[in-house]
């Protein structure tokens, strides 16, 4: 059945006049909460609307800020990083000079209970080939340092100066296969002469040659410069006894474990001579 | 029909609701002569024009006589006139007995609409017995199906020209 256009304009009429008083009504009426229906109504619509757009808002929003934040986030990570990497470099270096603070402090305790006049340096090389046991210190003829000059440690005797320059010296470790210091047994005063490393050495003891065989010598003993080579002044701590062989014939061989701790060596003290007297007090033992 | 012409019907129709509730106030409210002019040019022009008059005259009823709310008379007359304007283009409704039973559907249908809206809006109104629903659109029915008649009997007794 075609519909007329009468018609067509009669419902559309209907319709108008039908929304227009529903909106008429709605203005008046009011619900529970005393708010006008057609309020309601608008608000009914449009809220979800409201809520859709401010959850997209609020979404996009805090996607943004998260990826803001994710940025800023990388960079205070790097920026931390490298701050950490400061730090930690800052802590080594305070680690190291405060390790160095207390080998000079023993350095210079050392140096006060010495009535000798000394002088300090550092190592500033090494050379621990087979054949040769040396260290070169940073302080030379310039600084009056002279050739012989016993090199000491607050643990024990290191060595002597073998070579000099203007500003270095080159001391020859007692552990050197071309060494010899002058020794005796503290408490019984047996002497001997301490060679460096050989052949027979064991876990770094050094010999002890000359010993008598019937010397009153025990592991343990604690060895110290006799001061006969004329190079090491009487009484500097060497080391302890760590091996007593048997006698062969007049003479035994001892081992005697250095008390230097040459690997961790890096500040010393030289020794200068006394013309009048090659005797250590014995505080400084 | 011309918006004075639909005007003075309106017109009309108020100051004769307004006499009636002067003379006899009690009754008043059982005729409405803004329903039968409705249903008059539903009948006599069609939907369009019925719905159009139904709404001005149901706004200046409630203008004029204070209806709870504004719009709710117009809303139920509008709905009303659609029927009624329905119903005339499908049927011939010149005679009396035609007449009578359109406004007597139409005044009862207009009374339910009413009630039922004002139910869905919760617009308190106060419920007419169903005697007194059936005197109100049978007495409408009457006097409008009348006024009809005389003037349909005026109208064929002009001259053409």
């Amino acid at each position: 059945m075609a519909i007329s256009p009468s018609a067509h304009r009669n419902q559309l009429v209907l319709a108008a006049l039908v929304v227009a008083h529903l909106l008429a009504i709605s203005w008046q009426v009011e619900t529970d909460q005393h708010v006008p229906l057609l309020e309601q109504l608008v608000i009914s619509a449009i809220t979800p609307c409201q809520r859709l757009l401010a959850a997209s808002g609020r979404g996009l929003g805090a996607t943004y800020h998260r990826y803001v934040d994710l940025r800023g986030a990388r960079e205070e990570s790097l920026r931390l990083s490298q701050r950490v990497r400061e730090l930690e470099l800052a802590m080594e270096q305070r680690e190291h000079l405060a390790q160095q603070a207390a080998r000079l402090r023993e350095t210079l305790g050392l140096r006060a209970l010495l009535p000798l006049e000394t002088i300090a340096a550092e190592l500033v090389a090494r050379n621990g080939t087979s054949w040769a046991n040396t260290v070169t210190l940073n302080k030379g003829r310039a600084d009056g340092v002279t050739l012989d000059m016993p090199v000491i440690s607050p643990s024990g005797v290191v060595g002597r100066v073998v070579a000099l320059g203007p500003h270095a010296a080159k001391v020859q470790l007692i552990l050197d296969r071309d060494s010899g210091v002058g020794v005796l047994i503290e408490r019984s005063r047996t002497i001997g002469v301490l060679e460096g490393l050989s052949d027979e050495s064991d876990s770094g003891d050094l010999p002890m040659r000359f010993v008598p065989a019937l010397a009153d010598v025990k592991v343990g003993d604690t060895v110290v410069t006799s001061g006969l080579d004329q190079i090491y002044p009487k009484g500097l701590t060497v080391g302890l006894v760590s091996r007593v062989l048997p006698a062969a014939g007049l003479v035994r061989d001892v081992f005697v474990v250095p008390s230097t701790r040459f690997d961790e060596l890096e500040e010393v003290l030289l020794v200068r001579m006394p013309d009048e007297s090659l005797e250590t007090p014995e505080g400084v033992r | 029909m011309t918006v004075l012409w639909a005007g003075m019907l309106i017109a009309a129709a108020l100051l004769f609701q307004s006499g009636l509730s002067l003379l006899v106030p009690a009754h008043a409210a059982l005729l409405d002569p803004f329903l039968i002019i409705t249903v008059f040019v539903c009948l006599t022009r069609g939907e369009t024009p019925g719905m159009l008059v139904g709404a001005a005259a149901a706004w200046a009823q409630d203008l004029a006589f204070g209806g709870p709310v504004l719009g709710l008379l117009g809303l139920a007359r509008v709905l009303m006139a659609f029927a009624v304007g329905q119903v005339g283009r499908r049927f011939l409704i010149s005679n009396f007995p035609a007449q009578f039973a359109t406004l007597f559907v139409a005044a009862l249908l207009d009374m339910w609409l009413l009630g039922r809206f004002a139910a869905v809006f919760e617009v308190p109104l106060r419920d007419l017995p169903a005697l007194t629903l059936a005197e109100r659109a049978t007495l409408n029915a009457i006097v409008g199906a009348a006024a009809f008649q005389l003037i349909e009997w005026r109208r064929k007794r002009e001259p053409s020209l």
